[in-house]
């Protein structure tokens, strides 16, 4: 019994290092950089801090995790899958600008809740319409997804400036970008704050799919279609439904991350804005392990860091770009702590088996030499 | 096993069911939350103290020309007036309006959102935060009292480039190369053409752009201005931000001699040989800054659009030795005509309006 | 209207087209010898981008673009270090250590630009064009084509040189065995992680090679993110070349054609919106994938990690 509790508790310090241990790493990298550029990490850390916490800068962070979180939960359905949706940028842009498009009509026209509705599946629709031919042509031919959802992602973002200069352009303006959606109408506030509704959108899907994904014969003929496509064809599972299906709810739920940015923060779409909030939800979705639920502090944690990054680095001297490194160093710490977690676990050595021997055989020699 | 295949579909729509209606009910209980608030009263008739003015630029300085420019001025006002700025560059385009919210709560009195892009998120923050905003090219964004825009007529500094120019090319073609679909590229071009074609107007126009904006695409301004100048244009005028390196680069790399004119900011850095450089049409953003921080103190904030042309001295030509004294004569003369009126230079806003100019001979 | 069959405008277009191809051909290049391997490397960009800035400091530094490109490779060749242990050796998610790589080769090359040289911007010196005695006196042609940079016909030679290794060399057959069927190279006594990891590191110098020349000849100074998705169009060259290095060069003139072709299109009369002219290579690399979609080619190996033994 107690070493059953024991274990248990083990488990779960164990997933909390392996999760937190990447970021951490992380951070330090990243203050030893900062130092060799002459910065001083605690000062730009403690900004981002600052303006990503404190006095209501919490707010915004928040804010922004209703796009990030959606977006999260729908590269978490597709990746469980073993898919590459690399395409969120496209299809978060075409759903952002048909909703920013239809927006101020539909809000004009029709009562809150059902302009909401409506404009929610739009950006929903457009977003999943937009992975069809990339879901397609993995399904009947097994074509890359890779290259076929990123070059799709091109051709969206290109669809999307078109889209606002030609169509959707606010005619009073003289920059490219659509017209506005009335602050009055947009998503209204969580009572007490200025967050909008939106987050609590993202947080309710998050818990849902958590539930899908975890407790449903969906969710586990998922899981097993992930782990083989062969295995999962004779349970009788079909590896062409599943893949188009997976790619509709993944564009679906970007969509929707889209809806509720536009109706709840934006209002309107710039032309030529790409906020490539896709690409930065990779590492954390795998640092979550592919749990939507378990996606929220780390979406959080980014929120935060993004929220406040910009002034801090701001005002740290520091290009905004520094974030990405960042990112990019919880990524490679995530991929060697995850390494050396599961070798741990299968009581196995570190190196693969022909690197010991290149390692092993120099050393060998060198020996054998010296003692002869 | 029958009974429990023939319940799955039905239990199926049921959960289905459950699921829509739970969707509704949450759309419903959202709806009914509190709709946005009343955007910041503040009594703007009153006016208040100006101890702190801040700038949101979405690059640095080392763009040579609309960044520069903007922090230049704010320095220059500030310095003058003797209060502090807050200088934030480098901001990109991301997170915009939660950026200006951030920079207008960290004490400052005035906050320029120094891009066309920043407008509507500009109004934005204003309205979360009373902080006055001061944006820039959208008329739009203007609220009484509240945001103030800077409008700019730069064709009239362009119209007095295209004298230059037409006096100085010995090809007789000049090029025009701009790196975005940007209001104020096409408001110069149509002024440039129409300067250059009040010398002579024989003279051939030669235009490429880099694309929708490529704004800091210097590889792809080398390759326009190259070409411009393999159709034969010895003189050039420039529309860039970070393209301007490129632009640069192509004219001194060139295998025929080629002049440059800068806009916006100079590029008196950038140059191997300043004899390069014909003349500057130069933004000059520091006293308009100072009017409006005086007008926000005096309660007479946004009354109006704060204008930068050529009677204000908003928009001028530098000197440099290449503009000799009958350019200068000419330019003088061309500067009074529109200053006084009898010189109207025609604005050109959209790429529509600027070919349908371009057209008419 | 401009007279586009002048022969200065000729040369400009022509020269516009090379200078176009090149970067992305060596990248191209780079990345076939490493997809044919099975290493399908998604961190191009990223290497690409450390090439350009290293090579471009070092071209400042030296005044000699030739170190400047060597110095862009060496950067590369750095950068895919990060794929070679963590994805070669030790088998770690492809995908994720490519996005790193982008992120962090973009980032922190932006990082660097802005805290060194942004505020001065300096151009680095080309060092001219290597103009062939002879040659380069033929009219349109020779100014354009005669008259490149030096390193301009080291990428030719490189071209050739790749193709002939990959098919006709014994090296060339353990890459090419790597990465469709690495069971038969281990057996026959070879080491699939050793030709893998060369082979990464050869497409990263590449890589790096492809943006230093983009820095270095193309424009002469370094910009952040100055690549603008020309890794993510070499990954597509590479997928549609099928490992065949002739293709790779064609498909990559290809694109420098069109590129070139765009700022033609402006300078007539003709009015077509420069966003639609910046999505024609995409749309028909779709148009391609679509209708040749049976026939499009992977390497069966690609991107899974060789573990001996292993089903």
């Amino acid at each position: 019994m107690a070493s059953e509790r024991s274990g248990r508790v083990r488990g779960i310090v164990e997933t909390v290092v392996r999760s937190v241990l990447p970021v951490v790493l992380a951070l330090i990298a990243g203050g030893i950089i900062l130092a060799a550029l002459g910065k001083n990490p605690f000062v730009f850390y403690g900004a981002i801090v600052e303006n990503g916490i404190g006095g209501t800068n919490w707010e915004d962070s928040l804010v922004m995790m209703a796009p990030l979180l959606l977006i999260a939960v729908g590269l978490i359905v597709v990746f469980r899958g073993q898919l590459w949706n690399l395409g969120s940028a496209g299809q978060y842009l075409l759903a952002a600008v048909v909703v920013t498009g239809i927006g101020p009509w539909a809000l004009k026209t029709l009562p809150a809740a059902l302009a909401y509705l409506l404009l929610a599946v739009a950006g929903a629709a457009t977003a999943a319409v937009w992975t069809l031919v990339p879901a397609w042509l993995k399904a009947r031919f097994g074509t890359n997804e890779i290259i076929t959802t990123l070059v799709m992602s091109t051709i969206g973002a290109g669809l999307t400036n078109i889209l606002i200069e030609n169509v959707f352009q606010d005619p009073e303006l003289n920059t490219p970008q659509t017209s506005e959606i009335p602050i009055a109408d947009m998503l209204p506030f969580i009572p007490g704050t200025q967050v909008h509704v939106g987050f609590v959108v993202a947080i309710v899907v998050a818990i849902v799919f958590q539930v899908i994904l975890s407790r449903t014969s969906f969710g586990l003929r998922l899981d097993v279609f992930g782990a083989s496509p062969k295995a999962a064809r004779h349970v009788g599972i079909s590896s062409k439904r599943m893949i188009v299906l997976l790619f509709v709810i993944s564009g679906g739920l970007i969509g929707l991350g889209a809806a509720m940015d536009m109706m709840g923060e934006w209002g309107y779409l710039r032309s030529n804005w790409n906020p490539h909030y896709g690409d930065a939800m990779i590492p954390f979705v795998f640092l979550a392990r592919l749990s939507p639920v378990g996606s929220i502090p780390f979406v959080a944690f980014y929120a935060v860091f993004a929220t406040g990054g910009t002034i801090a680095s701001q005002q740290t001297g520091l290009s905004v770009d520094f974030l990405s490194v960042i990112v990019a160093l919880i990524l490679i710490f995530m991929t060697i702590t995850e390494y050396v977690g599961t070798k741990r676990r299968l009581g196995q050595s570190y190196l693969p088996d022909e690197l010991k021997n290149t390692v092993r055989i120099p050393f060998a020699r060198l020996a054998s030499r010296s003692a002869a | 096993m029958s009974s429990t295949t023939q319940m799955r579909p039905l239990r199926r729509t049921a959960t289905r069911l459950v699921a829509i209606g739970a969707m509704t009910a949450l759309a419903a209980g959202l709806s009914a939350c509190a709709t946005r608030g009343d955007s910041a009263s503040t009594d703007d008739s009153k006016g208040r103290e100006v101890k702190q003015i801040a700038i949101v630029a979405p690059e640095t300085e080392a763009d040579h020309g609309w960044n520069a420019q903007g922090l230049a001025g704010v320095k220059e006002a500030a310095d003058s007036l003797g209060i502090k700025a807050d200088i934030n560059d480098n901001v990109g385009y991301d997170n915009t309006q939660t950026i200006l919210t951030q920079v207008a709560k960290k004490g400052n009195d005035l906050v320029i959102a120094h891009a066309s892009g920043f407008s509507t998120a500009a109004d934005r923050a204003n309205a979360s935060t009373g902080v006055p905003m001061l944006a820039v090219t959208n008329e739009k964004a203007m609220v009484k009292g509240k945001v103030g825009v800077i409008t700019f007529e730069a064709q009239q500094g362009a119209y007095l480039a295209g004298i230059a120019a037409a006096m100085t090319t010995k090809t007789k073609t000049v090029g025009i190369v701009s790196s975005a679909d940007d209001i104020n590229w096409y408001t110069m071009s149509g002024g440039f053409v129409q300067g250059v074609r009040s010398v002579d107007p024989s003279i051939k126009i030669v235009v490429a752009y880099i694309g929708s904006a490529g704004y800091a695409d210097s590889a792809g301004g080398k390759k326009v201005a190259s070409q411009v100048i393999a159709a034969g244009a010895d003189v050039i005028i420039g529309f860039g931000d970070g393209a301007t390196v490129g632009y640069v680069a192509a004219v001194e790399e060139a295998a025929t001699p080629v002049k440059y004119i800068a806009t916006i900011g100079s590029v008196d850095e950038l140059v191997k040989d300043k004899s390069t450089i014909l003349t500057t049409v130069s933004w000059n953003f520091g006293k308009t800054i100072e009017k409006a921080v005086k007008d926000v103190e005096a309660g007479t904030f946004a009354q109006d659009f704060y204008t930068l042309d050529v009677p204000n001295g908003g928009i001028s030509l530098t000197d440099t030795d290449n503009m000799t004294a009958e350019i200068d004569a000419a330019v003088e003369t061309a500067k009074k005509g529109i200053e006084d009126g009898s010189i109207t230079v025609e604005k050109t806003k959209t790429k529509k309006e600027f070919d349908a100019f371009y057209d008419q001979k | 209207m401009i007279d586009l069959l002048s022969p200065a405008f000729l040369i400009t277009f022509i020269v516009g087209c090379l200078v176009g191809t090149v970067p992305l051909m060596l990248a191209a290049l780079g990345e076939t010898i490493g997809e044919q391997s099975g290493v399908l490397n998604l961190g191009i960009e990223g290497m690409m981008l450390v090439g350009g800035y290293a090579g471009y400091v070092a071209t400042l530094s030296s005044g000699s673009s030739w170190l400047g490109m060597l110095v862009g490779a060496l950067a590369g060749a750095a950068l895919s270090l990060v794929i070679v242990v963590l994805n070669v050796w030790l088998g770690l998610n492809q995908i994720v250590l490519g996005i790193a790589v982008t992120l962090a080769g973009g980032g922190i090359t932006s990082v660097l630009y802005d805290q060194l040289y942004s505020k001065t911007a300096p151009r680095a010196d080309t060092g001219g064009a290597l103009k062939i005695p002879g040659l380069s006196d033929i009219p349109v042609i020779g100014p354009s084509l005669f008259s490149q940079p030096g390193f301009f016909w080291v990428t030719v030679a490189l071209v050739v040189g790749v193709g002939f290794f990959l098919r006709r060399t014994n090296w060339g057959l353990s890459i090419r065995a790597a990465g469709q069927k690495p069971a038969s190279l281990d057996a026959a006594g070879g080491s699939v992680m050793r030709t893998r990891s060369q082979a990464a590191l050869l497409g990263g110098a590449f890589a790096g090679l492809g943006g230093a020349y983009l820095a270095v000849f193309a424009t002469g100074a370094f910009t952040p993110f100055m690549t603008n998705g020309l890794g993510y169009v070499a990954i597509i060259v590479t997928m549609l070349a099928r490992g065949r290095v002739l293709w790779v060069a064609l498909v990559s003139l290809l694109y420098g054609v069109t590129v070139a072709l765009g700022t033609v299109l402006q300078l007539t009369s003709l009015d077509i919106p420069t966003d639609v002219i910046g999505m024609l290579p995409y749309l028909a690399v779709m148009i391609v994938l679509v209708v040749f979609a049976r026939s499009v080619y992977i390497s069966p190996a690609l991107g899974a990690p060789y573990t001996r033994g292993a089903r």
